[in-house]
């Protein structure tokens, strides 16, 4: 194991580091997970200030959506049909992969074309530990919040860290 | 038990086990450097110097708003264009003993998603992300808080929920 204090690597199991001396006894015991009890965990989106979704629609050229994310200082933005309902997202990874790599045009190649469909989306009532989770497995950066068949926001990995490190940019008081 | 903010200020960002850094040389192409940003799944790439030494970083951001428009159709601007044009510099480091509030804060106050790793040599270690710690909460997380249905008025269309 790693000493935390020289950066030795250390035989497994060993007490103190075979360089520095430290006491590295408990250290590789691991830990023993989050407290079911944490009140982080069943706080609800509803308590957590949402960022405003860029929105625009399927017809948009990537180009336009590139501005726009450049613009606002967003990874991505939501991609809503003419009757307002979410049909996708596009984000910077989207973009790289599917326009940049393969040397489309971004003003000739629609948002339409490139977008991930039917984006994973999360309820407000929703508590903190299940999008923490979805987004964990899923490895998404952007979350639709939605409330009923209505976007009203979008969770953020950056939002989720800063609530969770108790900025109060972040959290609604309880 | 730990509260999350226990976790966060106590445990370290070497706790959270190999964290895989793409790396290029800086007289790498942009051609090339896309074809790391696409496979290697971390959004970023560590631009290095000697085996090591970190001196840039190129994110899929930077593609977006750096990339100069030709270089999104020409390939032959692609390829001639060396990394070192077109990265940031220096990368936003991070040691890899600091906590992961640490880690979160400087992600935070400087606008980025992903930190280089270094040892106290300033050697690179890793590339962190904002998944890579949120994925290691959500691992330590109670198995009872994920496998609660998540809303109360779900339903499954079977009996075993499949």
């Amino acid at each position: 194991m790693l000493c935390p204090g020289c950066e030795h690597e250390n035989i497994a199991g060993e007490d103190l580091c075979s360089n520095c001396g430290l006491d590295l006894a408990g250290l590789d015991v691991g830990s023993w997970g989050v407290d079911p009890n944490d009140p982080m965990l069943s706080r609800t989106l509803d308590r957590i200030v949402l960022k405003e979704p860029l929105t625009v629609s399927p017809g948009t050229t990537v180009a336009e959506a590139i501005a726009l994310m450049k613009a606002r200082h967003e990874g991505c933005v939501f991609v809503t049909d003419e009757a307002g309902r979410l049909a996708g997202l596009l984000t910077e990874r989207h973009v790289v992969v599917n326009v940049v790599a393969p040397r489309k045009d971004p003003a000739e190649t629609t948002v339409g074309d490139v977008m991930s469909r039917d984006p994973v989306t999360l309820e407000r009532s929703d508590p903190l530990a299940w999008a923490l989770h979805r987004m964990g497995v899923d490895g998404m950066r952007h979350v639709a919040v939605m409330e009923g068949t209505r976007l009203v926001g979008f969770l953020s990995l950056r939002t989720v860290l800063d609530v969770l490190r108790g900025s109060p940019a972040g959290s609604i008081d309880p | 038990m730990e509260s999350i903010s226990d976790i966060l200020r106590q445990h370290r960002v070497l706790d959270l086990g190999p964290l895989p850094a793409p790396r290029l040389a800086g007289n790498a192409t942009v051609q090339q450097a896309l074809q790391f940003l696409v496979r290697g799944r971390r959004g970023a790439i560590v631009i290095v110097e000697e085996p090591l030494r970190p001196t840039g970083i190129y994110t899929e951001r930077d593609v977006l708003c750096r990339l100069p428009e030709g270089l999104f159709t020409s390939r032959d601007r692609r390829a001639k264009t060396p990394l070192s044009e077109v990265m940031s510099r220096p990368p936003v480091t991070i040691r890899r003993q600091a906590s992961l509030l640490v880690a979160i804060e400087t992600m935070s106050s400087r606008g980025f998603r992903q930190l280089v790793v270094t040892d106290r040599n300033g050697d690179l270690k890793g590339l962190l992300t904002t998944n890579d710690i949120v994925q290691y909460l959500t691992d330590q997380f109670p198995e009872e808080t994920v496998n609660l249905p998540p809303r109360l008025h779900q339903r499954f269309h079977s009996p075993e929920g499949a």
